[in-house]
């Protein structure tokens, strides 16, 4: 009876599916507003059990209260998003039904991801949220960009999965089983570790990393958000990685948390090169979603520092820095959504010049949210960092909190400069005003938020400590 | 004593003036309404901050008028704000400086002006927070948050290579600090506590110390700044509208030098030994080669800018000459030097409104033009010199006095800083304001207003009263900087 809230998503979307036809030509509101409807509904269903705590399905599904704060955290991210869709001022093409429907089976595949407690369930359940969004991201379908962003990245996914299932293959070789429990209980009993274990957690580790976008595995992110819809932007860069860093944790802490060791280095280099190619690569980009790509590729290698000790405060600091980090990437992606000149969406660096001048209030709000990107305090995003690099000192990394504080220095140069062309930079060609006040206030919601999180982080971390015992309850 | 939480009010009352000024609807340059706010704000803070050394308890070398706010629910993770003899001067003068900018401003119109106001209302919040935090983690918060409205100030109001500036600024000082995160970081993680008086209790191996030392350094030379990092200094300065430079000089370079004395003085003692040599190499090298480069300029706030840097060469040799004289004489340098730099670069402010350059071949025999003026100007620039009888003095001779019983040879050296100050200084002196009148000052310009007349009024005699004076605000620092040194053995080398 747990998996409610998933079986009632999916449901729901395939009876939304079937109404569909029977609406109206310019039907896409309706749907919108009713997927909204019952993304606030499986809300209510997760909150209702988010203390509970059991394996289902022959140990398929796991439900816990750290999945259960994931999986709410992607349907509040999920809600933005489909609020963002029906208030903005979306391309012709976006505006079909069908693009609800997917979102809505995308999201059902991340709830499904963040549970699995087996390989195979975790393969179907990745698959299901990848086919979607492989959809999704090509849907402007002509659009050239949008495209080939879609054709690139279910390349780069497929490859993806082949990298997981040959892992896969191998742990199963070895254990004889796929499930996470089948695996802790091999891996407790073991000696010494064989080596080919330790290949195929590092093909399921690639896999993953393709799917957060951690350096070196990050090629496909700057041109997929650049090509995709911006509203498909939104979306990649914020509830797939909550997704893909919830199964990251769940396997790495559950069944290979005794090989801490050896996947502790793998995880330290890939968190060094995205922190480098999230702040380097960044400098000289002049559009803004593929400056934004950049940038989640930094705070990607930020996030994965925290796994790195693989303990309890670390994975709190994770979840502490997810929630950050998922409302500083909205409300930037809400002002990207809104930067239009004469109603055709705009993503240069160069558009911002002298937004001050027309628009001071969200010019202050991007200010802020900007500020907070970069790790500036009195931000959230500060609030953020400062929690994440107090676990990797307790652990005694200091080289990598010195490069993580340094690259943090290169990243805040490029977001200096957006901030640069937004106050002091004469404007060139002025931007449309934000004409919707939803969107208005929202963006005004988020920076408020940035701003208040350093008087009582504490609310944070309350909560982000109790969901992660639960994580560690199991073992 | 009432038990009047006085510092969190300080830290507030300019957050309420600025919703006042973001209330008032008025758009335009001048923005009556909302600079009568700014200043109302202004002048009632710095009148509360008077509150301070009227309670202060000058025999008490701790921290006083302490306050305590939860912030993670947990006992060790704590805000915490205090004054001690060391910060408490630096909090007037923060109030005072940012009053006179604002006493400033009144007359001027400039484009924005709202939110210039409202940048020096937030300055003026932090510096006070950063002055008065006990804990490493509001300091850091307070110290890095300055950069914000400063990078603004510089940008937005700036001169033409305003842009390059605010980013060297801001991405100089944000390098420096990063580093000293992860210092403040470890000495969480090592003794469970940020509280910066609990820290004083504790030693720590000197191999750490070492580590800590650098990282803390690395922010605070830059913020200071010392030799070969000041680069960023001249071109902020030359670049800031005045009231930016002044808040620069006047206040934001002393953080470094009371970081110095607040952490790697007082937490780092054995590290602060072992680097001594060191600072006194940077500082001397800072003190003779600034100057120098100071004898050339042709711009006048640079050539104050590169003044500076070598005025705080003095301040660092003073402060790790561990002594109680070189403490005294380094606080000293600091208040005069922000009295001063701050009264030269209002008196180049005022120049500039009415010639519209800073370029020095522009002017000669500007007292012709401006006789009150040039008076004015000539006090300001003896104080700088360092003449007898002015603030100045105190400073460079205290200093000089205890680096002189540390080694000769580098109080020898740097005694020709002094000498090398009035070349710079008099040669600016004769440049602009005497000799024959200059072609470019044909137009009849008014001599300075009745705003200005009160502010440098008020400089010039804070410039004889510390000068004549000093033990009026060393009564108040003496208790705490002499806990600070009991533990430094009196002869270094």
């Amino acid at each position: 009876m747990f998996v409610i809230p998933e079986i009632f998503l999916a449901i729901c979307a395939i009876v939304i599916l079937f109404i569909t036809p029977f609406l109206k030509k310019n039907s896409y509101l309706t749907i919108s507003y009713l997927s909204l409807f019952v993304i606030f509904l499986s809300q209510f269903l997760i909150l209702k059990d988010i203390f509970y705590s059991e394996v289902i399905f022959n140990g398929f599904f796991v439900v816990d209260s750290f999945g259960s704060f994931l999986k709410s955290l992607i349907l509040i991210g999920a809600g933005l998003i489909f609020y963002f869709y029906v208030t903005v001022n979306n391309p012709k093409s976006l505006k079909r039904p069908e693009f609800a429907i997917i979102l809505l089976i995308s999201i059902v595949g991340m709830l499904l991801m963040i549970s699995s407690n087996d390989l195979l369930s975790l393969f179907m359940s990745m698959e299901l949220q990848s086919l979607s969004l492989y959809i999704l991201v090509s849907f402007s379908r002509d659009d050239f960009t949008s495209s080939e962003a879609g054709v690139k990245y279910f390349i780069i996914g497929s490859l993806s999965t082949c990298i997981f299932l040959f892992g896969t293959s191998l742990v199963y070789g070895l254990v004889g089983s796929t499930s996470f429990s089948e695996i802790s209980i091999f891996m407790s009993d073991l000696y010494s570790t064989p080596t080919m274990l330790i290949v195929g957690l590092i093909f399921i580790l690639v896999s993953l990393s393709l799917k957060i976008s951690a350096a070196p595995f990050h090629m496909w992110t700057p041109d997929v958000y650049q090509g995709a819809p911006s509203i498909i932007t939104t979306l990649l860069s914020t509830l797939p990685k909550i997704a893909a860093f919830g199964v990251l944790i769940r396997l790495l802490v559950y069944p290979f948390g005794e090989i801490i060791v050896d996947w502790g280095k793998i995880l330290i280099i890939l968190s060094i090169s995205s922190m480098l190619i999230g702040s380097l690569g960044a400098l000289r980009q002049t559009d803004l979603k593929r400056l934004m790509a950049y940038s989640t590729i930094n705070h990607i290698g930020f996030i994965l520092m925290g796994l790195i000790p693989g303990s309890e405060d670390g994975i709190t600091s994770i979840c502490i820095y997810l929630i950050f980090y998922i409302t500083m990437n909205l409300g930037i992606f809400l002002f990207i959504l809104n930067m239009q000149r004469d109603q055709v969406s705009v993503t240069s660096i160069k558009d911002l010049s002298g937004l001050y001048r027309s628009q001071p209030l969200t010019a202050g709000c991007v200010s802020i949210i900007l500020f907070s990107m970069a790790g500036i305090p009195p931000m959230a995003g500060f609030i953020g960092k400062l929690i994440i690099l107090n676990i990797v000192i307790d652990n005694n990394l200091f080289f990598l909190a010195v490069i993580a504080v340094l690259t943090s220095v290169i990243a805040a140069f490029y977001y200096i400069r957006l901030i640069k062309s937004i106050f002091f930079d004469d404007p060139v060609d002025e931007l449309d005003n934000i004409s919707n006040d939803h969107s208005r206030y929202m963006l005004c919601g988020f920076a408020l938020f940035n701003l208040i999180v350093v008087f009582y982080p504490q609310f944070f971390l309350n909560i982000c400590a109790s969901i992660t015992l639960s994580l560690f309850a199991v073992k | 004593m009432i038990n009047l939480p006085i510092l969190p009010i300080l830290i507030a009352l300019p957050l309420i003036g600025l919703v006042f000024i973001f209330l008032s609807s008025e758009e335009d340059e001048n923005a009556e309404q909302s600079k009568k706010s700014a200043l109302w704000t202004s002048a009632s803070n710095f009148v509360l901050s008077l509150y301070l050394p009227i309670n202060f308890d000058k025999s008490i070398p701790h921290f006083q008028f302490v306050n305590t706010f939860s912030w993670f629910n947990n006992d060790s993770l704590r805000f915490s704000l205090g004054v001690d003899g060391l910060s408490m001067p630096f909090i007037i003068l923060s109030t005072f400086l940012i009053l006179a900018c604002i006493i400033f401003i009144l007359p001027q119109a400039k484009k924005n002006m709202k939110m210039y106001l409202a940048s020096f209302l937030v300055l003026e919040s932090f510096l006070i927070g950063t002055f008065s935090a006990l804990d490493l983690f509001s300091f850091y918060i307070f110290f890095e948050s300055i950069l914000i409205p400063m990078y603004l100030i510089i940008g937005f109001w700036g001169g033409e290579r305003r842009i390059y500036s605010a980013y060297k600024f801001f991405l100089y000082t944000l390098l420096g600090s990063v580093l000293m995160l992860i210092a403040i970081i470890f000495l969480y993680q090592e003794f469970g506590t940020i509280s910066i008086p609990k820290l004083l209790d504790y030693t720590l191996p000197f191999y750490i110390q070492i580590w800590l030392w650098i990282a803390f350094f690395s922010s605070f030379a830059v913020k200071i700044p010392m030799w070969p990092f000041h680069t960023w200094l001249p071109d902020a300065h030359v670049e800031a509208p005045t009231e930016g430079s002044v808040i620069l000089a006047g206040i934001l370079l002393k953080l470094g030098g009371y970081g110095f004395i607040r952490f790697n003085l007082s937490i780092l003692p054995d590290a602060s030994i072992f680097f001594t040599p060191f600072i006194y190499f940077l500082s001397v090298v800072a003190i003779i080669y600034t100057s120098y480069i100071a004898l050339v300029q042709d711009d006048m706030k640079k050539l104050i800018a590169y003044s500076s840097v070598a005025h705080m060469g003095f301040v660092t040799l003073g402060i790790f000459s561990a002594n109680i004289q070189g403490l005294h004489g380094a606080i000293i340098q600091m208040i005069s030097h922000g009295v001063i730099s701050a009264a030269l670069f209002f008196s180049i402010g005022s120049i500039y409104n009415r010639y519209k350059t800073k370029r020095i071949d522009f002017f000669g025999g500007l007292n012709i033009k401006l006789p009150k003026f040039s008076v004015v100007f000539l006090i300001f620039t003896l104080g700088s010199i360092g003449l007898p009888g002015t603030s100045g003095f105190v400073g460079e001779y205290l200093t000089l006095l205890a680096v002189y019983s540390k080694n000769t040879m580098v109080a020898f050296i740097s005694t020709l800083g002094v000498i090398l100050s009035a070349s710079y200084m008099l040669k600016l002196y004769k440049r602009v304001f005497l000799g024959g009148l200059s072609e470019n000052l044909d137009k009849k310009k008014d001599d300075i207003n009745i705003y200005e007349i009160c502010l440098y009024v008020v400089l010039v005699i804070l410039i004889f009263i510390i000068g004549i004076k000093p033990g009026l605000i060393l009564s108040y620092t003496t208790a705490s900087l002499e806990r600070i040194i009991q533990f430094y053995p009196i002869s270094i080398f």
